[in-house]
């Protein structure tokens, strides 16, 4: 049966009550289809269609009143909190810029991270109020999107020590594609869990090609853990003893393209993992960074400038790139104590376990999905960042998120920061759409028996 | 029986908790559950009870979900928390104490479970 006109008008002028616009289809299906239930309900006792609908709008009162009492409860959740957290972060990166390395010789860039910095706000604040659930709409788009920006990438970005220089950074955008790429192949069975796999494959083969072992291991991660929580959910439909199968696929494709990555670049996995756990293995060459640090950090105090070597003292005062990029935790610490190194760990460990925390109470799953891919990739960076200044350095850190300086990691970051407290403001009224009928389901919409008749109907239906 | 409305005003989350206690269920079979349970003594009107629902489902106290079974509409469903079913288990236990004053007062002195 179709929802008559005045049941639309009804809930129509429900959800005008509702400032939040997001809120009004998921409330507008819910009063529509309790109207319908309520009339069929008075139709079985004896009442004319007309009558029962008429009836069952007043039972369910005022539509103005009703929407009022629903506007009080929906509203979007500004995220203050996790603002307030990412304002922190911003400061103790513009703070550590003016008052630790700041050169007047090359003052520009102080105004450059500041230029940089405003951008990276603006970012953040078009991609908080977006909405997130096009990312489920439109996958597909999303995902090539980002495939084509890594290609102009290649063909516009210059090459800092062989690496593509902002294609690496686009590779921060791989989880978030991934994750809806993830949520399309849902409810897909075995052909869902192959196209993530090609998916997963293109990406990190465009990490390999930049190349970027951090944003490999980033993505690779990220992907193995999104999968995980997909398979975990019973996103994909296959047997229990698949599902555990399926679990070690990406460990697998991780490993092997690691091998295949390090083989192109000469490299040997097991040297590059010896001498990031022993740097003198190799002092002159790539354990020559691992030392350094290591000798900083040894000589550090708590408090105060510690006890630099003399080999190391010109490096550390002059204000040069490496130190406010790679190894930012490193000079602090040796410059001002472990305490600042605390600091900095405390406030990025709000961050990130508020952030998790605020992730598992996403209702919907493309919520979820969403605001997990951008914790890892911003996890996986501080994570990466914080062992490499420890000098455990296997391979060179992207960034320490909205601290270290890099202007095209600081906007790329914000972006995402954005983007994944857009979720978290607006993830509560944003719910899984209920599955499509299956074929099963036409048949016995076609033919019903009911109270000891049989019912054959020919007509095309509509919802409700 | 119809009843004054502030009697079951204090008392409609505690009920719907407890109708949710038992199954998973949408909105308009919530009200007829309660009346057919309380031999139509609670009528709850649905604009009360959608609002109610939302806002216990913004304090956490329950969840909801949309599923199509047989029939052509969506509908919502709502489940307690272990956080509801907290509640529920206090709410239960202040009614308990307090229906029991009521009764003793009312019968002058004699509870209608001691009777």
């Amino acid at each position: 049966m179709l929802m008559p006109e005045s049941f639309k008008e009804y809930t129509e002028s429900v959800c005008r009550q509702l400032r939040w616009k997001k809120a009004r289809p998921v409330i507008g299906r819910e009063i529509g289809a309790h109207l319908c239930d309520q009339r069929d309900a008075l139709m079985k006792s004896g009442m004319d269609e007309d009558t029962a609908a008429r009836e069952a709008i007043r039972q369910m009162g005022n539509a103005v009143e009703i929407g009022m009492e629903l506007d009080r409860v929906h509203r979007p959740k500004p995220q203050w909190g996790m603002l307030a957290a990412t304002a922190a972060l911003l400061m103790i990166g513009l703070l550590i810029r003016l008052f630790i390395f700041n050169d007047e010789d090359r003052s520009g860039l102080l105004s450059v991270r500041l230029f940089y910095t405003a951008v990276g706000i603006a970012v953040m604040l078009i991609a908080y109020f977006l909405d997130f659930s096009l990312l489920g709409k439109y996958p597909k788009t999303v995902y090539f999107s980002v495939v084509a920006l890594s290609i102009a990438g290649f063909c516009v970005s210059y090459t800092v020590n062989g690496q593509s220089f902002y294609t690496q950074y686009i590779t921060l955008l791989f989880p978030l594609s991934f994750s809806a790429i993830i949520f399309a192949a849902r409810n897909k069975g075995y052909g869902g869990i192959i196209l993530s796999g090609l998916a997963f494959t293109l990406l990190a083969f465009i990490a390999i090609c930049v190349p970027s072992v951090s944003g490999l291991l980033l993505f690779a991660i990220a992907g193995m853990v999104l999968l995980n929580v997909a398979v975990y959910r019973r996103w994909f439909d296959v047997k229990r003893t698949h599902r555990f199968l399926l679990m070690l696929i990406p460990a697998v494709l991780l490993i092997a393209a690691f091998f295949l990555f390090m083989r192109t670049r000469g490299d040997h996995l097991w040297n590059r993992l010896a001498v990031a756990l022993n740097p003198s293995l190799d002092p002159n060459g790539t354990g020559y960074l691992g030392n350094m640090t290591r000798a900083l950090l040894s000589g550090a105090n708590l408090f105060g400038m510690g006890n630099v070597p003399e080999s190391y003292r010109t490096l550390l005062m002059e204000p040069i790139d490496l130190f406010q990029t790679d190894l930012i935790l490193t000079a602090l610490t040796s410059l001002l104590g472990w305490m600042a190194f605390a600091v900095i760990m405390i406030a990025l460990l709000f961050f990130i376990l508020k952030g998790f925390s605020l992730c598992f109470k996403q209702k919907s799953s493309l919520g979820l999905f969403v605001s997990l891919s951008i914790m890892i990739t911003l996890t996986m960076q501080v994570l990466g960042y914080v062992l490499f200044n420890l000098g455990f350095q296997f391979s060179a850190p992207i960034s320490l998120p909205l601290i270290s300086f890099g202007n095209t990691a600081t906007v790329v970051n914000l972006g995402l920061i954005g983007f994944m407290l857009s979720v978290f403001r607006t993830g509560d009224i944003v719910k899984d759409e209920p599955m499509a009928y299956k074929n099963n389901k036409l048949l016995s919409r076609f033919l019903s028996w009911d109270n000891g008749k049989l019912t054959i109907d020919f007509k095309v239906h509509e919802r409700y | 029986m119809a009843i004054d409305k502030s009697l079951l005003s204090g008392s409609t989350t505690m009920l719907v908790l407890k109708l949710l206690d038992g199954q998973d269920m949408y909105g308009y079979q919530m009200i007829e559950e309660l009346a057919k349970r309380s031999d139509h003594t609670f009528e709850l009107k649905a604009g009360t009870l959608y609002p109610l629902l939302h806002s216990l489902e913004a304090k956490e106290l329950i969840s909801s979900y949309e599923k199509d079974e047989d029939t052509q509409r969506p509908r919502r469903y709502y489940q307690i928390s272990r956080k509801g079913r907290k509640l529920l288990a206090e709410k239960q236990a202040e009614w308990i104490t307090y229906s029991g004053a009521v009764n003793r007062v009312m019968q002058g002195g004699v509870s209608i479970a001691d009777a």
